[in-house]
């Protein structure tokens, strides 16, 4: 990104992860031991565990845990201070909900999980949003790893490689063709509607 | 010329006829008039530059890159949410959805009642709307651009028998890769990053990135420049000064940064109304999952909105995102977000959007924070509640199995027959998940300085050189998207002042 004369410097993606446009990346949010293992205890609350074929092994909770602090230094000023208080309410709520004398940090992440479910229930509004943020912080990152996408079936980087040629076609002056058309067609989407008559 | 936080010495000085501060929507476009009429304009950017080859599908780099404080701002009231603004040469038009809609007739007529300025007449500014629309190309889509939730919807509404518009988006040759909010990967998308700013940088205008403007320079009465700090890439601290001197100041930061530079002065105080009439066109999402494939992450983000309800002020549209965004917007952890979330493919995400009913204030908060505040009120609570009804009813209509609901109260319902529990006894406005990327109207355009910060030439109406092109000068809401008629704005304005600058230079 250093002195250039044109603003537009190519005119398609190249979908490269961390692609080097000279953007320089800010250090990461760099958290006290105790607020590591809180926060690895809210992944493993949080994420989906290892039900139903939803990937969750330590690998995927690490780079959770990076996309989190990679992310937090561009957070607003709000944001940055809240969410370590959050972090660590959240991690004392069973003791604060007299559920027990564990930290969530400590319980099996079924149980963790469960215990947020009841702060999430609960009447005061802020409790409520302090789940609410909890849960954005880290299903932001658990759903934008590759092999999470890949679990779902999302293929949005090979989607879109097919659209930027398809692109390129049209830009030579190609027509479309009708196998360019996206899937499911109208007259299936109707098939399944409820029957009215 | 485009420079970044590498070019500049701790203390760097830059001379421009015109600089404007914020390459957005109604940045760059009155940059690019101003400069193709042969006026010497330099950009100040907060953002980064990213060309659109580095765009990617990923939230967690994206974020960071093309979003204010990675989509994590908040609007303070009675119910807290989040509102989207982008940080980037191109500004939000980067990341938005490319509606282009233009500002109703009669908003215009109420408009040009109140300013008393026939320039601003539905009349007169049709030229101009047709020329910003012609400038990023807005047109209808053809059929390849089209995904299964753009379909439900418009099969929706027609069994419902609701009129449903085909949207007019800027683009040239969509093909619906979805991307829109992260940087489109196709070029397709008109942003201002593709359109205005490299017409304004071929006419001669510079651009400084990295560059945040935290205060003006005032001389005997009149804004001679803009003074701004270099945010360092690895610290996002304010590090090296930036000074900048030129015969005007255009402040173009968008609705929330705007009036928060103006507020660290003592100018614009005169009629009281800088910082308020803000509006945010809020919203919130209906998310249904059906079962059988939709595919909603390819083909565009908005094919249509259903207009049927538009007199009352409700608009409803499909708007699916990347898996984390959505995941991040559901009311589910645990095993339960994933017994949703491996549906991703058979989800169509739809949305209602309601016309304000009230207004907000943005505040000068410490530490260079600027604090918006809006709270919507019982009526508008009621229109959301009833569109949330009307959504909910054509997606069981179109086989959806269950529909995820926006109250932190009343997730999820699985039939029709439990739409009935969506009621006002039971979901109060603090229940509500609200969200806007429409933020406007708080540096009030008019014709009398009693009621309004701005004149109709769009300076402030007690310090003289300081203009404001962007879409806080909106005197009202208009209830639809906003970037096209901000630009419509940004261009008249832009004619003016050129003729005022080349009139002194002449002079000289
Ligand atoms: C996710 C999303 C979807 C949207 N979809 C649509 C849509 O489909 N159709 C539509 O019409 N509108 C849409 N909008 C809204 C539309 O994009 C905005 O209303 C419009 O871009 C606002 O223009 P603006 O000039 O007021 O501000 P912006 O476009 O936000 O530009 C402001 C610029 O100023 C810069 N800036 C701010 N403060 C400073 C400072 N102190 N110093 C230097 N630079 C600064 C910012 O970095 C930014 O680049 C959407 C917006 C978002 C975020
Ligand atoms: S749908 Fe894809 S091609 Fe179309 S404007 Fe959005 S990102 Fe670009």
């Amino acid at each position: 990104m250093g002195a250039s004369d044109d603003a537009n410097v190519a005119e398609v993606a190249l979908l490269d992860r961390f692609p080097d446009d000279g953007w320089v990346r800010a250090r990461r949010w760099s958290p006290s031991q105790g607020m590591v293992n809180a926060i690895y205890g809210l992944i493993g609350a949080i994420c989906p565990g290892r039900s139903d074929g939803a990937p969750a092994d330590k690998s995927v909770y690490d780079a959770v845990f990076v996309q989190m602090v990679q992310t937090f230094p561009y957070m607003s000023r709000l944001a940055r201070m809240g969410l370590p208080w959050i972090i660590r309410v959240l991690d004392w709520s069973p003791i604060w909900r007299f559920e027990g004398v564990v930290r969530l940090q400590s319980l099996p992440p079924e149980q963790g999980s469960a215990v947020l479910d009841r702060v999430a229930s609960s009447r005061f509004a802020l409790l409520r949003t302090f789940v609410t943020a909890a849960r954005a912080a880290v299903l932001t990152a658990y759903f934008d790893l590759p092999v999470v996408h890949d679990a779902l079936g999302y293929d949005p980087v090979g989607f879109m490689r097919e659209r930027i040629a398809l692109r390129r076609r049209l830009e030579a002056g190609k027509v479309s063709e009708q196998t360019d058309l996206l899937q499911p067609s109208p007259q299936t989407l109707l098939a399944a509607a409820v029957d009215k008559s | 010329m485009i420079l970044n936080h590498r070019d500049y010495r701790a203390d760097s000085h830059f001379d421009a006829e015109v600089v404007v501060v914020g390459t957005g929507a109604g940045g760059a476009a009155i940059g690019a008039m101003l400069a193709e009429l042969g006026v010497d304009v330099l950009f100040v950017e907060e953002g980064g530059h990213h060309p659109t080859s580095s765009f990617n599908p990923y939230l967690a780099e994206s974020m960071p890159r093309l979003w204010r404080d990675a989509g994590t701002s908040v609007i303070l009231g009675r119910s807290t949410f989040l509102y989207a603004e982008g940080r980037c040469v191109g500004g939000s038009t980067v990341i938005n959805g490319a509606m282009t809609y233009r500002a109703p007739e009669e908003v215009l007529q109420s408009w040009h009642a109140q300013v008393r300025d026939d320039s601003l007449g539905p009349a007169a500014m049709e030229s101009w709307f047709e020329r910003a629309e012609q400038d990023i190309s807005a047109k209808l889509h053809r059929d390849i651009a089209v995904g299964g939730d753009n379909r439900i919807m418009a099969l929706g509404a027609e069994r419902a028998g609701w009129h449903h518009e085909k949207n007019r988006r800027n683009h040239i040759d969509c093909v619906g890769s979805n991307n829109c909010i992260l940087g489109c990967v196709t070029g397709a998308k008109q942003s201002t990053l593709v359109s205005y700013m490299p017409r304004a940088l071929g006419a001669g205008a510079r651009c400084l990135t990295e560059v945040r403007a935290r205060r003006l320079l005032i001389e005997r009465g009149r804004c001679v420049g803009v003074e701004g700090r270099v945010v360092d890439p690895r610290t996002l601290k304010p590090t090296g000064r930036i000074r900048v001197r030129a015969q005007a100041v255009v402040l173009a930061c968008g609705a929330v940064q705007t009036p928060h530079l103006l507020l660290q002065h003592r100018v614009a105080r005169r009629s009281g109304q800088l910082g308020r009439n803000f509006v945010t066109h809020p919203n919130v999402k209906v998310l249904a999952i059906y079962p059988h494939e939709i595919g909603g992450w390819r083909g565009l983000s908005q094919w249509g909105q259903v207009r049927q309800f538009h007199e009352e002020g409700i608009i409803l549209a499909e708007n699916m995102g990347p898996s984390g965004a959505v995941a991040a917007a559901l009311p589910f952890h645990g095993r339960a977000i994933w017994q949703r979330m491996k549906h991703y493919n058979n989800m169509v995400l739809s949305g209602v959007l309601v016309e304000d009913s009230n207004t907000g204030r943005i505040y000068r908060g410490p530490f260079d924070t600027a604090v918006p505040v809006y709270s919507i009120t019982q009526a508008d609570l009621r229109q959301f509640l009833r569109a949330t009804r009307l959504l909910c009813g054509m997606h069981f209509d179109m086989g959806a199995e269950r529909v995820i609901l926006p109250f932190t109260r009343l997730h999820e319902l699985t039939s029709a027959d439990q739409i009935a529990l969506i009621d006002e006894s039971r979901i109060k406005i603090s229940d509500l998940e609200l969200f806007t990327p429409h933020l406007m109207g708080s540096v009030r355009l008019g014709g009398d300085e009693r009621d309004s910060v701005v004149n109709p030439d769009h300076e402030v109406w007690d310090l003289p050189g300081c203009y404001v092109s962007d879409a806080s000068v909106f005197p009202t809401a208009i209830g639809v998207n906003p970037q096209v008629t901000i630009m419509a704005m940004a261009l008249r304005a832009g004619e003016r002042l050129a003729a005022r600058v080349l009139a002194r230079r002449r002079a000289a």
